[in-house]
C-alpha cells in the first residue's frame, strides 16, 4: 500500500512532499513512522526513487519515481490487467502507450479508490492474514494453483511440494508450513502427516481475493480514462492525503 | 459519469465488478498472473518478498 499511496500521490502532483505521503500512510495505519523512513530510505538506495528539495520550500523533500521503478509499476499492474481481460474483455482495453502515461491513467483512477478507503482490507478482511507476509497473495496463489490439480474423493485438494513452492518464491520452506498451519486453525487446510489438503473454504478465499484485486485493476483503469478525459476537478483526488 | 460519484456509489461499482470477476471459472487467468508475477519475481526474489506485503 506504501508503494501505491506514492505512486498515486505523485502522479495527482509531482509536487508532493514525501512527508506528506508518510503523513497519509501512517494516518493509515499501513506501516509505522520508523518503518515508513526505513522503506523510503530502501527505495531511494536501491535506485527506485530520487528525492530533491521542493523548489518552494526546501526544508521539505519531493520524489519521483526512477525509470527501472516507471517499468516495473507497468509490468506488476499489467499481470493484473492481462488476466482481467483475458476473464472479460475490457470496452474500452488500455491503450498501448508509454509506461509513464500508462501509469498516469492507471493511478488517476486508482487514487479515488484509495481515497474512499474501498480496497482489499475494508472489502474482504479475511484476506489479512495471507497478504501480509512475505511474498504477498504469490504464496497462497501458487498453493491454490498447485493443490486445484490434485482434487481429493471428499472436495479438498492435495497441494504438492513445500520446497518447490519455497525455492520458487524465495520464501523458506518453514514460512510456506507456517502459512498452511495458520490456515488450517481456521479451517482453510487439513493436514495428515505430510499430506495437506485444501479445504473449499481457501478456495472461495483465493478466489475472491483474486476477483477483488482484478476489479480494483478494471475499475482504476477505467476511472483513470474518464478522469484524464474529463475537464472536471477529480474529486477523489483533489481529495488525497 | 463514473467520477461524479460518492462513496458508497464507488463501493457499489467496484462489488459489481468484483461479482463479475468472481462467477466466473477463472483459474485459467490466475495461472497466468502467477507466471507474469513470478517473471518479475524471479530476478529479485528478496526484493519482491518485501514488496508484496500488503501493508508496505
Amino acid at each position: 500500500m506504501v508503494v501505491l499511496s506514492l505512486l498515486a500521490f505523485y502522479f495527482h502532483d509531482p509536487m508532493t512532499p514525501l512527508s506528506r505521503v508518510k503523513a497519509f500512510c501512517e494516518r493509515r495505519g499501513y506501516l509505522t513512522r520508523n518503518t515508513l523512513e526505513s522503506y523510503f530510505s530502501f527505495f531511494l538506495i536501491s535506485g527506485y526513487m530520487h528525492v530533491s528539495p521542493h523548489p518552494d520550500d526546501a526544508r521539505q523533500r519531493i520524489y519521483r519515481p526512477s525509470k527501472t521503478a516507471i517499468d516495473l509499476a507497468t509490468q506488476l499492474i499489467s499481470a493484473y490487467l492481462i488476466p482481467a481481460q483475458q476473464l472479460i474483455p475490457d470496452a474500452q482495453p488500455a491503450q498501448r502507450t508509454e509506461p509513464t502515461a500508462f501509469l498516469r491513467q492507471y493511478f488517476s483512477g486508482f487514487a479515488h479508490l484509495l481515497d474512499a478507503d474501498v480496497l482489499l482490507d475494508g472489502l474482504l478482511p479475511g484476506a489479512k492474514w495471507i497478504m501480509n507476509r512475505d511474498g504477498g497473495h504469490l504464496p497462497m496463489l501458487s498453493l491454490y494453483l498447485d493443490a486445484r490439480g490434485f482434487h481429493s474423493n471428499d472436495g479438498g485438494y492435495k497441494v504438492s511440494s513445500y520446497a518447490e513452492l519455497s525455492s520458487r518464491l524465495g520464501v523458506s520452506t518453514m514460512h510456506v508450513a507456517r502459512l498452511v498451519k495458520e490456515g488450517e486453525s481456521k479451517g482453510y487446510f487439513r493436514t495428515q502427516g505430510t499430506l495437506v489438503e485444501m479445504r473449499p473454504a481457501f478456495a472461495e478465499l483465493v478466489r475472491h481475493t483474486m476477483a477483488i484485486y482484478f476489479a480494483v485493476t478494471r475499475v482504476s483503469m477505467e476511472l483513470g480514462s474518464y478522469a484524464l478525459e474529463s475537464e472536471i476537478p477529480q474529486p477523489g483526488a483533489g481529495c488525497l492525503g | 459519469m463514473l467520477l461524479a460519484m460518492k462513496r458508497a456509489e464507488l463501493l457499489d461499482y467496484l462489488h459489481l465488478t468484483i461479482s463479475n470477476f468472481y462467477r466466473l471459472d477463472s483459474d485459467a487467468a490466475l495461472d497466468k498472473h502467477l507466471q507474469l508475477m513470478l517473471e518479475q519475481y524471479r530476478r529479485k526474489p528478496f526484493f519482491f518478498k518485501s514488496l508484496l506485503n500488503t501493508t508496505g
